[in-house]
């Protein structure tokens, strides 16, 4: 699975590895029962900490989409497969939204709007 | 037209040549065994004094018994993987490995059935004509599995790899990317192997217990192929911008490639038997080695020096793609350091 950090970036670094993660699911590159990489060797890959990427897994166990259990690491839920259905929607959606002029700021407050309605 | 010229050759090479021979070896030596008594020297100590007597019958049995299952198996695999995939350099090992093996055989046991009459009447020892039967059994048998490996057609060319299926991974120069996955043979193979381990570790343990523990030392066997299939079978690859590293599953071995000596990385569809001749730590006799897990796709590093490295892994795509990105950044990254000096 392919990973990504800009430390320049605004967005925290375990958004952006959850981001990353998330991504990889949606892309159908990480299956259902699939080991996530030891936070280890991420963050020495990655030169983050530790509790970083322990941190984005705790974030993606929260939504669901790995299982945390202890002495097994993370392993993906059968939501990666949902993911993965989305995966083939959003490009479509954001390039809707860019043809018709929608900032990322609009569109992701129309989703919001949307979940809460 | 070409390859069912050369699939003849194939059969010609691994079936027909060594059965003929064969059949050939049964007749002379069924022959020559029946024109000797029913009990002659067999077994020699060191000294060159007889120790065993046998049936002189037993020559053309071990011809047999030996030969025929070899063909079958030997030459029925190499004929299989050319008619389904294509004459891979293993295949011809293989073939050669048969042709070797039947002349071998075959001289060795005529050669000693032709010697008995004189060890019998004691002109000559023994244990020396043996030697000597063996060693011109050996030549003859190189001989023919050169002449075997000039009979068979040419071994196809190796699979090229191809580009990275996917978008290029555009990295900014300050971002960080890394692509780990881990890769393992498939359950069934693994299946099969925990059932070899259960099977040995129940004959040791038997074994170990009817001693009375005296041949404890055995147990080393099970823990050995233990330790054979965690370091051959299951791997974890990482690659970020220092390079690529293949890691097995004790940690050893660990094979590390800079990036600096990477030239570009690609993917490849892989056949293990066919191409490896197995599963494991390999060497592929095609200009690449590496860990091969299971047939299908697979990742290549393409080296400034040396054989390319090759390990069968999903989303070989995506792993070639950041390699290739992590080249091109430090390209660009070293030329603009340099035109700015």
């Amino acid at each position: 699975m392919l990973l990504r950090v800009d430390p320049a970036s605004t967005v925290p670094l375990f958004e952006q590895l959850a981001a990353s993660i998330r991504m990889d699911a949606s892309l159908g590159t990480l299956r259902v029962g699939e080991r996530l990489p030891a936070a280890r060797d991420v963050a020495a890959s990655l030169d983050v900490n530790v509790h970083t990427v322990l941190r984005a897994y705790q974030l993606l166990r929260e939504e669901g989409l790995v299982d945390l259990r202890p002495g097994r690491g993370a392993v993906v839920t059968e939501r990666a497969a949902n993911y993965g259905e989305l995966g083939e929607a959003i490009p479509r959606l954001v390039e809707r939204a860019k043809e018709l002029g929608v900032s990322v700021h609009a569109l992701t407050a129309m989703i919001r709007q949307e979940y809460t309605s | 037209m070409r390859s069912t010229h050369s699939g003849f050759r194939v059969v010609l090479v691994a079936i027909v040549i060594p059965l003929v021979l064969t059949v050939i070896a049964l007749i002379v030596s069924f022959s020559l065994a029946a024109a000797l008594p029913a009990s002659i020297p067999t077994h020699w100590n060191v000294k060159g004094e007889v120790v065993g007597y046998g049936s002189p019958y037993t020559y053309p049995i071990i011809i047999a018994s030996v030969c025929l299952p070899f063909i079958a198996i030997f030459g029925g695999v190499v004929v299989l993987m050319t008619h389904r995939y294509q004459l891979t350099i293993m295949g011809k090992i293989l073939a050669v490995i048969s042709v070797w093996l039947v002349v071998f055989l075959s001289v060795a046991m005529i050669g000693a059935l032709l010697a008995t009459p004189s060890i019998t009447s004691g002109t000559v020892p023994g244990f020396r004509v043996i030697g000597w039967s063996l060693l011109v059994a050996f030549v003859v048998a190189v001989a023919a599995a050169v002449g075997a490996w000039f009979l068979l057609p040419r071994a196809a060319r190796r699979t090229p790899g191809r580009a990275p299926a996917v978008a290029p991974i555009v990295l900014g120069a300050g971002e960080r990317a890394t692509w780990i996955r881990s890769t393992a043979a498939n359950p069934r193979v693994i299946l099969a192997l925990v059932g070899i381990l259960l099977v040995v570790t129940a004959v040791c343990t038997f074994v170990v217990v009817r001693s009375d523990g005296k041949v404890w030392p055995i147990v080393i066997i099970p823990i050995l192929l233990i330790c054979v299939a965690l370091t051959n079978l299951a791997w974890t690859v990482r690659i970020d911008d220092t390079g690529v590293r293949a890691r097995s599953a004790l940690g050893i071995p660990t094979i590390t490639i800079r990036l600096a000596d990477i030239v570009s990385a690609d993917v490849l569809e892989v056949n293990s038997f066919t191409e490896y001749g197995g599963w494991g730590f390999r060497w592929g006799f095609n200009g690449r080695m590496g860990v091969i897990v299971r047939s299908g796709e697979a990742l290549e590093i393409r080296r400034r020096k040396g054989l390319s490295f090759v390990i069968t892994i999903d989303d070989a795509d995506s792993a070639a793609a950041l390699v290739n990105s992590l080249i091109a950044r430090t390209g660009a990254a070293s030329s603009s350091s340099a035109s700015s000096d």
